[in-house]
């Protein structure tokens, strides 16, 4: 029995020594390498290898730069050729448009020349597709040709505001269903344009009233012209209107008579009016509408005084420019006297003057 | 002091005949005889005569003065117009005039609407604007 038990105790012993080892060689050979050399000579090589791949680098490197110095050295370079050339470009485009600028004049008098040139040319061929010969009369200019253009001798040319739009309108025409050529044109508030009174469209009067009724004057005899840039009235206003003193009518002969006779009509033969100033109130360029203060003088019956007067301005359908305005006036100021019958019947001393204005704009500009 | 007296009294039986004669101020601005008519679509028989503008409206205004226009049976026409400028100058054309329902076509130009009124005046409407021509009779 002991027998049998050492015998198993010396197998088991056996087992777990083997068991012990096989661990033990499990764990460390892992962490276990084993190399074979042949001596030193074999770790220089290596070595020399390394060093070689590194020198190599190192010379690839120095190359890389070279070459990298070298294209810097062309892209520096050529920016600084650009540069040049641009400034090159910038200095002659100053000199060009010093040059432009300084025929500048010249050359919009020659437009208004080529202009009217084409104008003329336009109403020449008109007249030769009318193949109406007979309607122009001999012996007379088919039409008023300025032979001395301004590009051959340029005349020193006062430009104020240029306007090319409409230099461009007096040359492009548009077929209308009239059949007429027409220039294609708008009225329009920009610029300084001469506008004619319509006197037959257009009236001034005046309501007075007296110890027994009241009545109004009108006269339908408005003449005169006025100058102004509706866009910029700031800039000035110029011009005249007048009624001849005998024009205005009462409704009753022998009132007009007595009126005539007041206003010293054989003496003094107009009512005038020169506008000086317009300062607005309001203004859409949209509407074609204006309010301001018309300023200016008044002369009646030798007398001058200056006034100022509210207006409404707006283009009608017809594509004129009425003006509308009333100021109240002292008849006694203008050294009118005061009509007067037996000290029983008189007219007040003030009475309400009021406008009623259509005119035209030329079609030409004005620039003075 | 009667005579005075008697003055008054008949200052007074004067004014008393003389109504008030104050303009209204809706009618200050002198009218335009154009306003008031009745128009109706004109028929192509109506349009031979002779014509001259009395209102021009619209943007052919700015340019445009007056005109004067013939328009033949036959279908020929001739015109004249006044065109604003420095100085106004007239300007003289030719040509054929074609109606097709209540549209008058100048040579080949755009289409005017055309509306007469119960004097003859006729209306043309088109795109640049109106016309009103009053029918003329050419010495």
């Amino acid at each position: 029995m002991i027998k049998q038990g050492l015998q198993l105790l010396g197998a088991l012993s056996l087992l777990a020594w083997t068991a012990v080892g096989v661990a033990a060689w499990v764990q460390v050979g892992d962490g276990v390498h084993v190399r074979f050399s042949q001596g030193p000579v074999e770790a220089d090589e290596s070595d020399q290898l390394l060093a070689d791949r590194v020198a190599m680098l190192s010379t690839d490197l120095d190359e890389l730069v070279a070459a990298l110095d070298a294209n810097l050295r062309r892209i520096a370079a050529a920016i600084d050729g650009e540069h040049e050339g641009v400034a090159a470009q910038s200095a002659r485009t100053q000199e060009r448009l010093s040059a432009l600028e300084a025929a500048l004049p010249s050359a919009l008098q020659a437009r208004e020349t080529a202009g009217a040139l084409s104008a003329t040319l336009a109403r020449l061929e008109a007249l030769a597709n009318a193949d109406s010969a007979q309607m122009i009369p001999t012996g007379e200019p088919l039409v008023n040709v300025d032979t001395t253009p301004a590009t051959l001798e340029p005349a020193p040319v006062v430009i104020t505001e240029p306007e090319p739009e409409v230099v461009a309108t007096q040359v492009v025409r548009k077929r209308s269903f009239l059949a007429f050529d027409l220039p294609s044109r708008d009225f329009r508030f920009e610029g300084k344009q001469q506008f004619e009174i319509l006197g037959d469209l257009s009236r001034v009067g005046f309501d007075a009233k007296s110890t027994l009724h009241d009545f109004t004057g009108i006269s339908n005899r408005v003449q005169g012209s006025f100058t102004v840039d509706l866009a910029h009235p700031e800039n000035g206003i110029s011009g005249v209107v007048t009624i001849p003193a005998d024009s205005l009518d009462t409704g009753l002969a022998g009132r007009d008579e007595a009126l005539r006779v007041h206003l010293d009509s054989i003496e003094f033969a107009e009512v005038r009016f020169e506008p000086t100033s317009l300062a607005l109130t309001r203004s859409d360029a949209s509407r074609l509408e204006l309010d301001g203060l018309l300023g200016g003088k008044l002369t009646i019956r030798g007398v001058s005084r200056e006034i100022v007067v509210p207006i409404q301005a707006h283009v009608d359908e017809s594509r004129r420019l009425t003006l509308e305005g009333e100021w109240q006036l002292l008849l006694s100021d203008y050294g009118v006297p005061i009509p007067n019958q037996l000290g029983v019947v008189s007219v007040d001393d003030e009475v309400r003057v009021w406008l009623r204005l259509r005119s035209r704009a030329r079609t030409r500009n004005v620039s003075h | 002091m009667k005579s005075r007296l008697l003055c008054l009294a008949l200052l007074l039986t004067q004014a008393a005949c003389i109504s008030s004669s104050v303009l209204d101020p809706e009618d200050r601005t002198p009218r335009e005889t154009a306003q008031d008519r009745e128009w109706s679509e004109a028929l192509e028989s109506e349009l031979p005569g002779t014509y001259v503008s009395e209102q021009l409206t619209g943007q052919l205004a700015v340019v445009l003065r007056m005109v004067v226009y013939r328009f033949e049976p036959d279908g020929a026409y001739t015109g004249a117009a006044l065109l604003d400028g420095d100085p106004p100058h007239f300007e003289v054309i030719s040509g054929s005039w074609s109606f097709k329902s209540t549209a008058l076509r100048l040579d080949d130009g755009p289409e005017a609407q055309v509306h007469v009124a119960p004097d003859g005046t006729l209306r043309l409407s088109g795109p640049d604007g109106t016309v009103i021509l009053r029918r003329e009779r050419p010495l």
